[in-house]
């Protein structure tokens, strides 16, 4: 049996492994089984059928490779022995259900695996659960699409030797006084190992990877995990240990629940807890460096797979506090077990200087370019520059799909105001003619930014911004006269409150958004699944509209090459390969269809109807 | 020219053999193809069947070797030197054409003309 798997995973890895002689049967499972590992876990995860896409686009996507170095032991707490979680299943041994298959297999090919990574005390849960695993037949939960826990999430690599499994390394964890420390080490899609691990892998292993050949990762550290069963309601937590390396996460545990698309961690310090936030946050953004910038992306684009969307929503107060349009692979770090300390290092995260994506949203600059159109204002208009309305903050507060737009800071203000200035002025004289008063204004500006309906935010966003501009352009004159009216301290409060309202400091000037405001934007957002409805599909919308105007500039450099040739044209069209055979598709396909998607943009339509070659 | 998918196809057909002509670095044979299995067979002036994804033959360059040897402009390549060209892309077809260490390709080409020629004859 052990031969045919390995039989069985070395044909498909090599179909689908597309790693350079990988021998890391990737898939070898998925055909059999129909599903899809991302995740070694305990008992193995299965991926449902949505991942197929996903994994078959995972080789075009796989970035990264994965160079686990092998570095010393770490000086972690790490059980010498470990399991490796198979998630292969060997049909031929065990005919009873997919499930039960597997977690033979599991069963079979973890006796055979062992990696030893560490020594330490592991901790008597681990033993105890993988010993109820071991006996358990369905130990696998239902079979659930694994957690992109890892910020590629997507088919993940394997790597493991395709050899026949060796005989028993280690017995089985009879007891709870072996000290077993199960660590599944597996290796997101973006890490491809090509390397074996020095124990025994069979070839049913999927992405496990030693924690001696992570080497030394990023950040390393216990993580507390959420468990929660699906349909039990009960939450518990599990500690792993976690490594993160190169923008991808490897914990070592032992169950999982392949259904849960969160994860929720917790650490035990605060200091853990900030360094774990940036950290994952960094990895979720793959190491952008961008100051204000966030990266991280929360929703589900097809293109990326599943990200590990580091959006933490910080606690509000709920423990597990998931964004409406998570989607597959976000990932909330949410310090359930101590709420306050949550808030506190989350006040710290934002503080700091780092801005990984998992701070994204609150600290998201008002200057997010994506959002410039759809918020309306934030733009500055005249010499008062406007900042944009905590409601329009919030909407920018919402992690972009950075991957087209390292830099949006620059360029943004700037076509921001261009493109509202004038709105903003005629709103402004329109609000002068009306003479607004300010107390009256001042009641509105919370009030809308706070209550802002999903459909109106535009124009909620304006009618802000228009008596705050008011304001920032008139501000001193509004100051005298509600000195004049309201006496002057009032006036003066008032009109603070407003200034902050729209974010704009004593003089009317623009203020950087305070953490809060981000944070209230982010909130507001959370809470108003529609908003964020909306959003992701402005932000598709944008992503899209950037792919197709780079396409569009290919395809203009070819046109308007003076002396094209056709040798010049083979080679671009070699060059942009892909780009062709879209064009040859939409072009065809679209011929007798008359309508065009409203993403389609037009630049697809052929130019080169009929290409004829000279030879 | 109509053709079913996955049913043989027959044709009558006439052989042309073209003597590439050495043109500095280059071999040309002197004519323009269009059609492959991944081009847009609508787009075909020559085709009958618009959905025909075959090889066609676009333009014939004044003098040159493809003239000479009898090629037309809207022939159907149904193989060259034995390669099957009913049912393969642009680019393969030009690969096989212009394959440097070959100096002379020989073509099977139908047209329509060629049929009718036949039927003609064979109806009286």
């Amino acid at each position: 049996m052990a031969v045919m798997s390995c039989d069985d995973i070395s044909k498909y890895s090599m179909g689908k492994s597309g790693v350079k002689g990988s021998e890391s049967p990737s898939y070898y499972l998925d055909h059999e089984s129909g599903r899809y590992y991302t995740f070694m876990e305990g008992e193995g995860v299965h991926l449902g059928p949505e991942y197929d896409r996903e994994r078959g686009r995972s080789t075009g996507v796989r970035r990264r490779e994965k160079t686990p170095t092998h570095g010393d032991l770490r000086p972690v707490s790490m059980p010498p022995e470990y399991n490796w979680m198979t998630e292969t299943k060997d049909p031929s041994m065990y005919k009873r259900g997919s499930r039960d298959s597997d977690n033979s297999l599991l069963r079979y090919l973890s006796d055979d695996k062992i990696l030893v990574i560490q020594e330490e005390p592991e901790v008597p849960r681990e033993c105890k659960r993988d010993t109820g695993r071991r006996s358990r037949k369905k130990g696998k939960s239902p079979s659930s699409p694994s957690y992109p826990i890892s910020p590629s999430l997507l088919a993940s690599t394997v790597r493991l030797d395709s050899g026949p499994p060796e005989g028993l390394p280690f017995p089985l964890p009879e007891s709870n006084t072996v000290p077993l420390y199960h660590s599944f080490h597996y290796a997101s899609l973006r890490t491809k190992t090509k390397k074996r691990t020095k124990g025994s892998l069979t070839s049913g292993s999927r992405r496990r990877i030693s924690c001696k050949d992570l080497g030394h990762g990023d950040c390393e550290g216990w993580l507390w995990k959420k468990k929660d069963a699906k349909g039990y309601f009960t939450q518990k937590w599990k500690k792993y240990w976690f490594i993160l390396k190169d923008s991808s996460l490897y914990c070592a545990f032992k169950a999982c629940h392949p259904k849960i698309k969160s994860f929720f961690f917790a650490t035990d310090c605060l200091e853990e807890m900030n360094r774990w936030m940036n950290r994952l946050g960094l990895a979720a953004i793959g190491y952008t460096p961008d100051d204000k910038v966030n990266s991280s992306s929360p929703f589900p684009e097809p293109k990326h797979g599943r990200h590990f969307s580091s959006e933490s929503t910080y606690s509000h107060s709920s423990a597990e506090d998931s964004r409406p349009d998570g989607g597959p692979g976000s990932a909330h770090s949410s310090g359930c077990r101590s709420t306050h300390r949550e808030r506190r290092s989350w006040q710290d995260l934002i503080e700091t200087p780092l801005t990984s994506s998992g701070l994204h949203f609150l600290q998201t600059v008002p200057a997010e370019a994506d959002f410039g159109g759809v918020g309306g204002y934030g733009s500055m208009a005249g010499g008062g520059r406007l900042a944009m309305s905590p409601d329009r903050r919030r909407q920018a507060t919402l992690p972009v799909q950075r991957r087209h737009r390292p830099d949006r800071d620059g360029p943004f203000p700037l076509v921001e105001s261009e493109e509202h200035e004038l709105h903003l002025h005629h709103r402004a004289h329109k609000q002068r003619s009306q003479s607004l008063p300010r107390n009256r204004e001042a009641p509105r500006g919370p009030k809308h930014s706070f209550h802002h309906p999903a459909g109106l935010s535009e124009e909620r966003s304006e009618d802000d911004e228009v008596p705050f501009r008011k304001h920032s352009s008139m501000g001193r004159e509004v100051c005298d006269r509600e000195e004049r009216e309201f006496g002057m301290l009032d006036g003066l409060q008032e009109l603070y409150r407003t200034l902050e309202q729209a974010s704009l400091s004593a003089l009317g000037e623009p203020r950087p958004s305070t953490k809060q405001d981000y944070r209230r934007s982010f909130i507001k957002r959370c809470n108003d699944p529609v908003i964020n409805d909306q959003l992701h599909h402005v932000r598709v919308l944008r992503s899209t509209l950037k792919a197709k105007e780079a396409e569009l500039a290919l395809i203009n450099q070819l046109l308007e090459e003076p002396n094209l040739t056709s040798k010049k044209f083979r080679e671009w069209k070699q060059r942009h390969h892909e780009l062709f055979m879209d064009i040859c598709e939409f072009g065809s396909g679209d011929n007798g269809t008359a309508d065009l998607s409203p993403l389609a943009t037009p630049l697809m339509s052929h130019t080169h109807s009929f290409i004829e070659t000279h030879v | 020219m109509s053709y079913i998918p996955g049913q043989p196809v027959t044709a009558v057909v006439q052989r042309i053999e073209i003597h590439k002509l050495r043109q500095g670095d280059n071999l040309i044979l002197g004519f323009s193809i269009g059609g492959g299995i991944d081009q847009d067979p609508g787009q075909n002036p020559f085709s009958e069947d618009k959905t025909d994804k075959g090889i066609y033959v676009t333009r014939v360059t004044k003098g040159g070797p493809a003239e000479v040897a009898g090629l037309m402009m809207g022939d159907k390549i149904m193989q060259v030197n034995g390669w099957d060209m009913t049912m393969v892309t642009h680019d393969q077809a030009r690969k096989r054409l212009t394959k440097k260490n070959e100096d002379v390709v020989r073509l099977l080409v139908t047209r329509k003309s060629l049929e009718d020629a036949v039927r003609q004859s064979m109806m009286q």
